[in-house]
């Protein structure tokens, strides 16, 4: 079992006893260093007041003049000290979309962070907007938080989302943060296009015409198969390789930009079908076959169908190749009766992907405008 | 529900330290990595001092801590090309090298639902909480990663 092999394989990894020493020492540090700390804690303010007030009247000047400097400064700092220097951006622009913290509402342990996505270039904004998972927020420390769709507005093209970050332990939010946050965005895209699913989908070929002799089968991981497939194939899922046509037709389009028939043709008397998924979305992008006869209303089904691609893991930066997902359907229709027959399909489409590089930083204790106004202006 | 079971700081990085090292090597696929983020996060515990109602309370806190720590440690503008993955981890067998070669060439976010699924033996609803994630993001997560995994799973895998 997977579960047996990951849980010995995790088990061979332990933090070393000179890791644990290492950071129980550092444990036993802290304890010392914050006692000596609260000692000093009331001069603290007085320190920091100090050090404003020279900084303000003395570099300000100078540093606004080379504010490029400050970015390398942060290449000698620490880690947790550049943190704090990141500057405050509340807008940014990448692919001609424009990404801007427009409020701040903060209210006990949790602070809820607007932000609007607008197109300065194209209409590629609407309400179907969704960020999936490609965001990222930061200097969030110990705090939840979430990101959701808060609002759309027509006449400007303009999304509007909502930021929630929420202090379980219900410390005041604004004190448990006092980092600058940073909201990072790879990726939007929008609805999925679905067809099929309200009402039929006719595909405009003639069965009859298409099939071809094939040109052989070749063996594929699938990545999933269905109907009676082990029933049919003598082959167990997932345990062993499956047997797929090899394309045999120049690519038919079933009517949809990306999904194409290359394979059509009868092995052993059952018509096998395949389609080819090229959208570059191979993970959510899919298409299923199935038959009418002409003049009825009853589907005919496959046999079984399986599933593969032209990769074995999921694209990543490095992959070059160009994604590509099969779905092969097997019917049991005699050949001379395939003119009686029409194809139909269910087939999903990703909304388009906007890609862009967007990037935000800024303290919860920025002043925003009036939020509430802000909210009242937003169409829910 | 557990009541707080340790009360001192040795006891707690003993108990938990395994499951924080596991999530981030999961995540950074090298030991050097993983070492930094174990100690940034027990230096959190030891700084922040949360108050906690009980050992999953607790646990929940150290999961989050992890997964926000090993976030922020990826988009560090000091960790950019810098290190490979899997470049100092000793394997028992070439079987498990494999996996793990497997486990590294799958997204991040999907390697901690893995983890807290398969070796925390997590629900998706317990997983969802600890990792801010809809249930329905979870269990998408945890089919694609299955997916990517195909080689290394059996049919009771799907049921567990």
């Amino acid at each position: 079992m997977f579960k047996d092999k990951y849980k010995e394989l995790m088990d061979s990894y332990k933090p070393s006893e000179e890791l644990i020493n290492r950071t129980v020492k550092l444990a036993k540090e802290t304890k010392q260093t914050t006692s000596k700390k609260a000692k000093h804690k009331h001069l603290r303010p007085i320190l920091i007041g100090l050090c404003l007030i020279v900084c303000t009247t003395v570099a300000y000047p100078a540093l606004a003049a080379t504010i490029k400097r400050i970015y390398e400064l942060m290449y000698l700092a620490p880690p947790s000290v550049a943190e704090t220097f990141t500057p405050v951006e509340i807008s940014h622009e990448s692919n001609g979309i424009k990404l801007e913290v427009v409020a701040i509402d903060i209210s006990g342990n949790t602070a809820k962070v607007y932000f609007t996505l607008q197109d300065l270039i194209d209409n590629r904004i609407d309400k179907t907007i969704d960020l999936k998972d490609s965001y990222n927020i930061e200097g969030v420390g110990t705090a939840v938080c979430g990101c959701e769709f808060y609002g759309y507005e027509e006449d400007l093209k303009k999304a509007t989302f909502m930021i929630t970050i929420t202090d379980l332990d219900s410390n005041d939010i604004s004190k448990s943060i006092t980092d600058n946050l940073t909201f990072t965005l790879k990726q939007f895209s929008h609805e999925n296009q679905k067809y099929g699913f309200d009402e039929s989908f006719k595909i405009p070929v003639n069965l009859e015409y298409i099939i071809s002799d094939l040109k052989g089968t070749q063996e594929v991981h699938a990545n999933g198969a269905g109907g009676d497939y082990e029933k049919y194939t003598g082959r167990k899922i997932f345990k062993e390789k499956a047997e797929a046509i090899i394309q045999n037709i120049a690519p038919v389009s079933v009517g949809i930009e990306g999904f194409n028939i290359i394979g059509a043709g009868y092995k052993d008397d059952k018509l096998h079908l395949q389609v080819e998924v090229s959208t570059g979305n191979t993970l959510n992008d899919c298409g299923y076959l199935y038959l009418r006869k002409k003049g009825d209303t009853k589907d005919v089904i496959c046999l079984y169908n399986i599933s593969f691609s032209n990769y074995e893991h999921m694209p990543n930066e490095d992959d070059e190749l160009f994604p590509l997902r099969y779905e092969e359907e097997i019917f049991d229709i005699p050949k001379d009766e395939l003119s009686n027959y029409e194809l139909f399909g269910y087939f999903i489409k990703e909304g388009q992907v906007i890609e862009g590089n967007w990037k935000v930083s800024f303290p919860l204790t920025f002043e925003m405008s009036n939020s509430d106004q802000y909210q009242k202006n937003i169409t829910k | 529900m557990k009541e707080l079971l340790y009360n001192n700081d040795e006891d707690v990085i003993t108990t938990y330290g395994n499951m924080i090292y596991h999530i981030a090597l999961s995540k950074t696929g090298t030991k050097h990595d993983a070492e930094d983020i174990f100690q940034e996060v027990f230096m959190k515990y030891l700084k922040k001092k949360p108050k906690f109602n009980n050992e999953e309370h607790r646990k929940a806190w150290f999961i989050r801590v992890t997964v926000n720590c090993t976030s922020s440690f990826f988009t560090n503008v000091f960790r950019k090309k810098t290190r490979n993955i899997t470049e100092d981890l000793i394997f028992i067998d070439k079987e498990m090298q494999d996996l793990s070669t497997e486990l590294h060439k799958i997204p991040q976010k999907y390697r901690e639902v893995i983890y807290l699924f398969y070796y925390e033996e997590m629900s998706i609803n317990e997983i969802g909480i600890a990792l801010n994630r809809k249930n329905s993001t979870v269990r998408t997560q945890l089919t694609r990663a299955r997916s990517m995994l195909k080689e290394f799973m059996d049919m009771e895998d799907y049921y567990v």
